[in-house]
């Protein structure tokens, strides 16, 4: 039987992009939640590798992995409230040290091609030229036909954005109850 | 053929003051006397250039002076294109003036009262430290009511409107930051009190000219209706009345009357808008002698005029036919100025402060210029608007002078309150004199200017035999007028002396105003002396911009005869003894104590409670503001400053929105 | 074309933005809000690039992904300011709680 690898890759990245957001959301110490960050855009870039888009992984992790989090870090660093000096802490360099041979990692990947991505070259160039142009031809989804024909799933992302909502009217109301 | 009017002077005539305001801030801060010099200078150019005006409509059409080139003949506008909106609305907002006899007569009458008020304070804010702001706001304010007069169409008249209102907020609210205590227990200071007093004519002069507004729009609409295209300028509107059909065909004209008289009767302060004039005292004396009296409260009635001479050319002029249902805005307009005329000549008669029983007369006398223009308009009678014309010029010139008498008064005695003042006949002669002629102008006594144009309304209302009711409203007011004028003079120059003036006596002595105060005075009761001989050329000039006789002495001399000896003569005779024994008996001789008086009649306690208060207006306004606060301070609970909240709110509103998109 | 039915993609880009909105609307941590920002946008451009995925038959336009560029720059840009904002906000009010910043009320 072919290990259905494809799938199971995907499904790791729709999972893991979800729990890294979830956990960046509840992580108690902010640190932490910086940590998750990195996962984060890390997972969000080997998607858009898989999708076809080297340069996009690559923006991400230097965009997010890259400058974001190094800001976070520096933010938290000068805005530390008054603790006494300690010495500096090991594991965090070794995860800084880590996230940029990562990203150089990728990069290389990038520049220099690795087999599941169709490299830039002429003829997919042109190739994805004359696709557009039998696209603009044979375009018959609109997107009503597409919001009509998918509303079980419209239902359940605007579930999501409720539930989202409503969580944090919960969780804000609770704060507010617990403070009083 | 001689020519007057210098070149361009109809934009230099309100732009000069623009330049001296710029200046006068900056220069201010250098030398005090330079800023007086040029703010005078400036005044004075303006006064010369609206006389030259006048020249020329007499003549019949306007030159310019060295090249003597025509520009026009009267009536014309000369416009430019401001904002060309022709695209997108249909309608280009235009820039103009406007060459009427109304006009130019309104902006001599403006130019002319303000150059002596600007000299009289010189004198009058000279300890001043402010002084940069003040001849900023004063001449601004000159420059936009000239701009108002002579504006040529509804938008700009509109703006240069609230501009004026703009700087009357800004000059009664002068004195913002004096520490003393306030005359008001709601208040801390007196610096809070006065720019409550600010505040409060703003926003009523702003809500009366919301609905000014709408009816402005409005008739841009039924202009667009009627003749394709939408205008609000004046000559325009008048050439061709069929936009009046319009109003009447959609059902609309009544409401449209009452929006449309609703910004005069705010700007002038007539009922329901009159508690704003009262608390506008709070200024200084030449900012209430020149907005509150002379020429801003007058640019609501110049408004009501304006209107009655849109229909009136256009039905004479232009030879259109007189639209049904016009009667409405006039019969509301002369209804509410009797009726203010009375109220604020009976609450005239109890006034504690000096400037507040001069403010009450300005708002009764204004309701009678509303009445004689209401008239005009209802019976398209030439007489009551000319009659109205005139006692806006013999008003401005005698209540002018009045209040800069207060002025000097306030100068010398450093108290408000009428009932602290007393015997200063004998310490500021010049000043009594020249008050006095002021107070018997106010009353109609020949043979001062008052007497001929207030003469002429009530001789105008009794043109028809339905408004009955008018001509016995205004009556009763002359007589009240009579009573209130001479009490004040009572009260202030007769009589012994209070224990304020003696105690002022005994520090500083009691001296009479300075020079540079005393020469306005001086000119302004001459004038207010000999106007209402000149009362026939005047009127000629309104009534068809030309002077037509050969023997100018011969007219004059017919129209005093005719005002004189005229049926209403024992009328007047009347009026004038009923109100002046009274006040004579009481206030002059102090024969009789008024307070006793009034303790010893029950019916008598009681209307004077009532007149005390303001026949309780004012409490009734201040309880409806004070709910509509109660309300605004439930809902602005809802804005707590925690910003998890906003962004809930934020949601809330995405998903109204995706909501509506979609059900829509 | 991905193994996965393309909607699972959508939902999950959607839900990206749901978890930053709560974020936004229950936790006090001003670091924390920024990180939901960034959250929020890697959602919208995700949205991008699943829907361009889907369109273009498995291969995302190019025109697209440069837009993509553009806006991971200004997300970018936006952290940096916010960035500022805190550090300011720390030197005058030594906290790194919203909670307590409360005077733009009435």
């Amino acid at each position: 039987m072919q290990i259905p690898f494809d799938l199971i890759v995907e499904l790791g990245l729709v999972v893991g992009i979800f729990i890294s957001a979830i956990y960046v959301a509840e992580a108690r110490p902010i640190s932490r939640a910086v940590g998750g960050f990195i996962v984060f855009s890390v997972l969000v870039a080997i998607l858009y590798l898989y999708l076809g888009a080297p340069y996009l992984a690559g923006s991400q992790i230097a965009i997010y992995t890259g400058a974001v989090t190094g800001l976070l870090l520096l933010a938290m660093s000068i805005t530390k409230p008054e603790v006494p000096e300690e010495k500096p802490d090991l594991k965090m360099l070794l995860g800084l040290v880590s996230a940029g041979v990562i990203s150089f990692i990728v990069a290389w990947f990038v520049f220099y091609g690795y087999p599941y991505t169709p490299g830039i070259s002429h003829e997919v160039i042109s190739n994805l030229l004359s696709r557009l142009n039998e696209l603009e031809k044979g375009l018959e989804i609109t997107l009503s036909n597409y919001l009509w024909n998918y509303r079980g799933i419209d239902i359940l992302l605007q579930g999501v954005m409720v539930i989202g909502v409503a969580a944090g009217l919960s969780h804000f109301f609770r704060r507010e109850v617990k403070k009083e | 053929m001689v020519s007057f009017m210098i070149m361009y002077g109809e934009i230099l005539i309100w732009f000069i003051p623009v330049i001296a305001a710029l200046l006068s801030p900056i220069v201010a801060r250098a030398s005090r006397k330079i800023t007086h010099v040029i703010s005078i200078t400036s005044m004075g150019i303006s006064m010369i250039i609206a006389f030259s005006m006048l020249l020329d409509l007499v003549r019949g059409k306007i030159t310019y002076y060295p090249s003597g080139t025509v520009i026009g003949i009267i009536p014309f506008s000369r416009t430019m294109t401001w904002i060309p909106l022709r695209d997108l609305i249909g309608v280009d907002i235009e820039f103009g003036v406007l060459f009427d006899p109304l006009s130019i007569f309104m902006a001599n009458v403006v130019a002319f009262v303000s150059f002596w008020i600007f000299i009289f304070s010189i004198g009058y804010m000279d300890k001043e430290p402010d002084i940069g702001r003040y001849w900023f706001l004063m001449n601004l304010f000159v420059s936009s009511m000239l701009l108002l007069v002579l504006s040529s169409n509804l938008l700009q008249m509109f703006i240069t409107w609230e501009m004026v209102g703009l700087c009357s907020w800004a000059l009664i609210s002068f004195w913002y930051k004096s520490k003393a205590p306030s005359p008001d227990p709601r208040f801390r200071t007196e610096g809070e009190y006065n720019a409550h007093c600010g505040l409060k004519a703003l926003l009523t002069t702003s809500f009366a000219d919301a609905f000014f507004l709408v009816a402005i729009a409005i008739v841009g609409y039924v202009t667009a209706l009627a003749m394709g295209e939408p205008t609000f300028d004046f000559i325009k509107l008048s050439e061709n009345l069929s936009w009046v059909n319009e109003l009447v065909r959609l059902g609309i004209l009544p409401i449209f009357s009452i929006m449309l008289l609703s910004g005069p009767l705010g700007k002038s302060a007539q009922f329901p808008y009159q508690e704003w004039l009262p608390e506008a005292m709070a200024g200084p004396t030449t900012v209430s002698a020149l907005i509150h009296a002379a020429t801003m409260v007058k640019a609501g009635a110049y408004f009501v005029g304006r209107f009655y001479v849109v229909i009136y050319e256009g039905v004479h002029l232009y030879h259109q036919a007189l639209p049904a249902g016009i009667e409405t805005f006039f019969l509301v307009a002369a209804y509410i100025g009797a009726f203010t005329a009375f109220l604020a000549g009976t609450q005239g008669m109890v006034a504690k402060e000096l400037k507040k029983i001069l403010a009450y007369s300005t708002i009764s006398q204004l309701g009678y210029i509303f009445a004689a223009f209401g008239i005009a308009g209802l019976l398209m009678y030439q007489e009551a608007f000319l009659a109205g014309s005139l006692h806006i010029l013999s008003h401005a010139v005698f209540k002018a002078l009045l209040f800069l008498c207060a002025g000097a008064i306030l100068h010398t005695v450093h108290t408000k309150y009428v009932y602290e003042m007393g015997g200063l006949k004998k310490y500021m002669p010049v000043t009594f004199y020249t008050m006095l002629i002021g107070a018997l102008s106010l009353s109609g006594i020949p043979p001062f200017a008052g007497f001929f144009s207030k003469d002429a309304i009530i001789h105008a209302t009794l043109h028809s035999t339905e408004i009955q009711v008018i001509f016995i409203l205004l009556v009763i007011t002359a007589v009240i007028t009579v009573f209130y004028s001479f009490r004040m003079i009572g009260l202030v120059f007769y009589g012994e002396e209070s224990e304020h003036i003696k105690k002022l006596k005994a520090e500083h002595g009691l001296h009479d105003a300075p020079l540079v105060m005393k020469i306005p005075l001086i000119v302004l009761a001459t004038v207010t002396i000999i106007a209402g001989f000149l009362f026939e050329p005047i009127q000629e000039i309104l009534e068809s911009g030309t002077i037509s006789y050969h023997n100018l002495f011969d007219a004059i001399s017919e129209y005093v005869y005719h005002s004189f000896v005229s049926p209403l003569l024992p009328l007047t005779l009347a009026i004038i003894t009923i109100g002046f024994l009274p006040a004579y008996y009481v206030f002059i001789a102090r024969k009789a104590d008024p307070a006793k008086i009034i303790e010893g009649n029950i019916i008598l306690r009681g209307i004077y409670k009532f007149l005390v208060n303001r026949w309780y207006f004012n409490a009734m306004y201040y309880k409806i503001i004070d709910c509509v606060k109660g309300f605004s301070n439930q809902i602005k609970k809802i804005q707590t400053g925690i910003a998890n909240v906003n962004v809930l709110y934020m949601v809330l509103a995405l998903l109204i929105t995706l909501v509506l998109l979609i059900f829509m | 074309m991905t193994s996965l039915p393309i909607q699972v993609y959508f939902a999950l880009s959607i839900s990206l933005l749901a978890v930053g909105f709560y974020i936004l609307s229950a936790k006090r941590n001003i670091l924390r809000i920024i990180l939901a920002i960034e959250l929020m946008i890697t959602g919208a451009n995700m949205t991008f690039i699943i829907l361009s995925y889907w369109m273009g038959n498995g291969i995302v336009d190019p025109f697209i992904r440069s837009i993509i560029i553009i806006s991971m720059g200004l997300a970018s840009l936006v952290a940096a300011l916010a960035i500022a904002f805190v550090i300011l906000i720390f030197n005058k009010f030594g906290t790194r709680d919203i909670r307590k910043l409360r005077k733009l009320k009435w």
